[in-house]
């Protein structure tokens, strides 16, 4: 369905990734099962979906560290099997779980991945980016979760890539650091970066993708622009609600002890029934989102 | 290869120089075990709370030798015990019931009587006494050079109180080469493998384990620097660890203990750098076969332990049992140490040093290769 998915969302119409059929297996598990999709140079590509969906398999093998069972991967135009280090030198990798050096500073870690990439920014100026500049000196293990993220973006930075593969950046961070990282990533873009994003945060991949693949259970579900899977969804009107004990709402899932959420395409019908019950309060209407669609298409939450 | 260099040096950075558990067990801790274990036996060669069995063996009576004989029997540190027959000497001396055993000659009485007279005329002749120690034996080495240096000076009083001569100077003649025994000298080569093993078995398995299981090796790989320029720099930043941590040996050796120069000879350098080379490529092994540091540890603790107490290191284990001894023998450390210590002038008591070291070197090689992508963790 989405194999010849044709991208219109201001990319430069060169593809950077091209992924056909892609498969991963372990065992019985069927990591990766079968998605394709094109990244478009200059543009941010969020792989959208719940833990255990088979977003960072699909990423690592992308990035070389995994082998892919069957399908085709092609980076730059080039079918590649082991990434050549002369294209390793092309690509920037956030790993969703990497340490650095504990004993070493931040700008000595910085320097490092420099040398071992052989070309890229300065230290200072990559320190600029991602706000370590009064951390430079100090060591790995003395950062906070925040700080070692940036940093982690900021290795990721270090050779100037043209394509950025970022694995849940912002898992773990509080909210004025997550909308930090966002501002990179967003600035990234502007200078004209490639990025694959993969997260399980909805209003990321809404605030920062141009394009968004939602994957569950290793299948793609649905594939564009954020607006236009919502609007492709059909969903109109979301009732979110706190019911008072043991009053259930008919159709609505669960979200926490006594919070609901309902979804609905005729609210004017429904709304006076739910009030009339006299059991609900703080009742929110709001427009749908990627969650919400996710929800519909699976039948459970990107948080499940 | 630049860039292995400046890796390694950042991982010396992180390993060794700011993180002091890291410097204390490559740096100071042979330091200060070399300390320790000098203070405890160095006591020993004192001859402080330690008796020496002798067992003397007349071929024939003699009245000079018994003299000199009655004046050790005085002494508590000697156990003096007569027999008839060398034989059963020394069978006793085999199953460790004797330190050493003093064979007098049936002709001891007449040599040592011309002896006495030729040196009136300045000419000298060698009275023959047969020592017979087990030099493999820390106790019987020491039992012999105590008996000699005794010897020597019992003679010389025996006919001062004669009367008659009184600067006659009598040599024995003694069958061995062994030189005089000194525990700091001693055990210098071990603390010199036990570092060597230490980088093997902890330094180099656990920074590669360590860097895996935090997938900071994951990190690397993604990089253009491949899993065979990481593992080289790991190796090149223990080697560099290890080449100071030796120095820091080597001057304390030298210049608090008087170790002998020839540790600075080809022969014992080629032979620590063996020793380098082929622990390294067990700590590899190991890495490449296990994958949770906490089992790396039990089997590099097991292994560390079990070569380091059945490898001659600080005492005996030739005369173990054999249910013990074969690891003794298929030990590379045993090898590596005694070829050290027979570069220093000691016995050696095995005849082919490189066996079994190369052979561990071919089978390490061959699993690690087998094994590569395991090292750094990944499909």
């Amino acid at each position: 369905m989405y194999n010849n998915y044709k991208l219109l969302f201001g990319g430069k119409n060169v593809k950077i990734v091209e992924v056909k059929n892609l498969k991963k297996y372990y065992k019985d598990v069927k990591a990766v099962d079968g998605i394709s999709f094109d990244i478009e140079e200059g543009s941010i590509f969020a792989l959208l979906g719940p833990n255990g969906a088979g977003k960072t398999t699909t990423v690592e093998i992308l990035e070389g560290l995994r082998k892919r069972d069957s399908g085709e991967v092609k980076l730059f135009g080039e079918t590649v099997d082991d990434i050549p280090k002369e294209m390793k030198k092309r690509i920037g990798v956030q790993l969703q779980k990497s340490a650095f050096f504990n004993y070493l500073t931040v700008g000595e870690t910085l320097s490092l991945f420099r040398e071992l990439y052989g070309r890229g920014y300065k230290v200072r100026e990559i320190s600029e980016i991602v706000h370590l500049v009064d951390k430079e000196k100090s060591l790995v293990k003395n950062l906070s979760g925040g700080q070692l993220q940036r940093l982690a973006l900021g290795v990721a930075l270090i050779n100037d890539p043209e394509l950025i593969f970022l694995d849940e950046p912002t898992t773990g961070l509080d909210p004025q650091a997550r909308r930090m990282v966002w501002g990179i990533i967003k600035d990234l873009k502007d200078k004209g970066k490639t990025i694959f994003l993969t997260t399980h945060y909805m209003e990321e991949a809404e605030y920062l993708a141009d394009v968004v693949c939602i994957i569950d259970h290793g299948k793609i579900v649905e594939m564009g622009r954020p607006e236009e899977i919502i609007r492709r969804s059909g969903l109109k009107t979301v009732i979110e609600m706190e019911t008072i004990e043991d009053f259930v709402v008919e159709g609505a899932e669960k979200l926490d002890a006594n919070k609901y959420r309902l979804i609905v395409n005729d609210p004017e019908r429904v709304l006076p029934e739910i009030l009339k019950s006299g059991k609900v309060s703080n009742v929110m209407i709001r427009k749908p989102n990627l969650e919400d669609v996710f929800l519909k298409l699976t039948g459970h939450s990107l948080r499940d | 290869m630049k860039k292995i260099l400046r890796f390694s040096l950042y991982l010396f950075l992180n390993d060794y120089i700011r993180d002091f558990s890291g410097s204390f067990w490559i740096f100071f801790f042979p330091l200060i075990l070399y300390l320790i274990l000098t203070s405890i036996f160095g006591g020993i060669a004192e001859g402080e709370n330690v008796t020496f069995r002798i067992g003397v063996v007349y071929e024939e009576k003699s009245t000079a030798f018994e003299k000199m004989v009655s004046h050790l029997k005085g002494e508590k540190v000697f156990d003096i015990r007569e027999y008839r027959k060398v034989d059963e000497a020394l069978k006793q001396l085999k199953e460790s019931k004797l330190d050493v055993v003093i064979f007098v000659d049936k002709n001891f009485d007449s040599s040592f009587t011309k002896a006495i007279l030729l040196a009136k005329t300045k000419m000298k002749l060698t009275v023959p006494i047969d020592i017979y120690y087990v030099p493999e034996r820390t106790e019987s080495s020491m039992a012999k050079d105590v008996v000699k240096s005794i010897l020597k000076t019992m003679e010389v009083e025996i006919w001062r109180s004669f009367g008659n001569f009184k600067d006659v100077k009598v040599e024995s003649s003694l069958e061995e080469k062994t030189k005089k025994f000194n525990m700091a000298h001693y055990y210098f080569p071990a603390i010199v493998m036990m570092t060597i093993m230490s980088i093997g078995f902890f330094s180099i398995p656990y920074s590669i384990a360590e860097k895996r299981e935090r997938k900071s090796t994951r990190r690397l790989l993604v990089s253009p620097f491949g899993s065979g320029e990481f593992i080289l720099s790991v190796i090149l930043n223990n080697f560099l660890a290890l080449l100071i941590s030796l120095t820091l040996l080597f001057s304390m050796g030298m210049l608090f203990y008087r170790v002998p120069k020839v540790i600075l000879s080809s022969q014992f350098i080629l032979q620590i750098i063996l020793g380098m080379l082929i622990y390294s490529m067990i700590g590899l092994m190991i890495v490449s076969l296990v994958k949770r540091i906490s089992t790396i540890s039990i089997i590099s603790n097991s292994l560390f332990q079990a070569m380091m107490f059945l490898g001659n290191f600080y005492f005996n284990v030739l005369n173990m049992s054999w249910g013990i001894r074969w690891f003794v023998y298929i030990n590379p450390a045993t090898y590596i140490l005694d070829k050290l210590r027979g570069t220093m002038g000691y016995n050696s008591y095995l005849s082919n040093h490189l066996l079994v070291p190369f052979a561990w070197l071919v089978l390490s090689i061959l699993i690690v290769t087998l094994n590569f992508k395991r090292v750094m963790g990944v499909e």
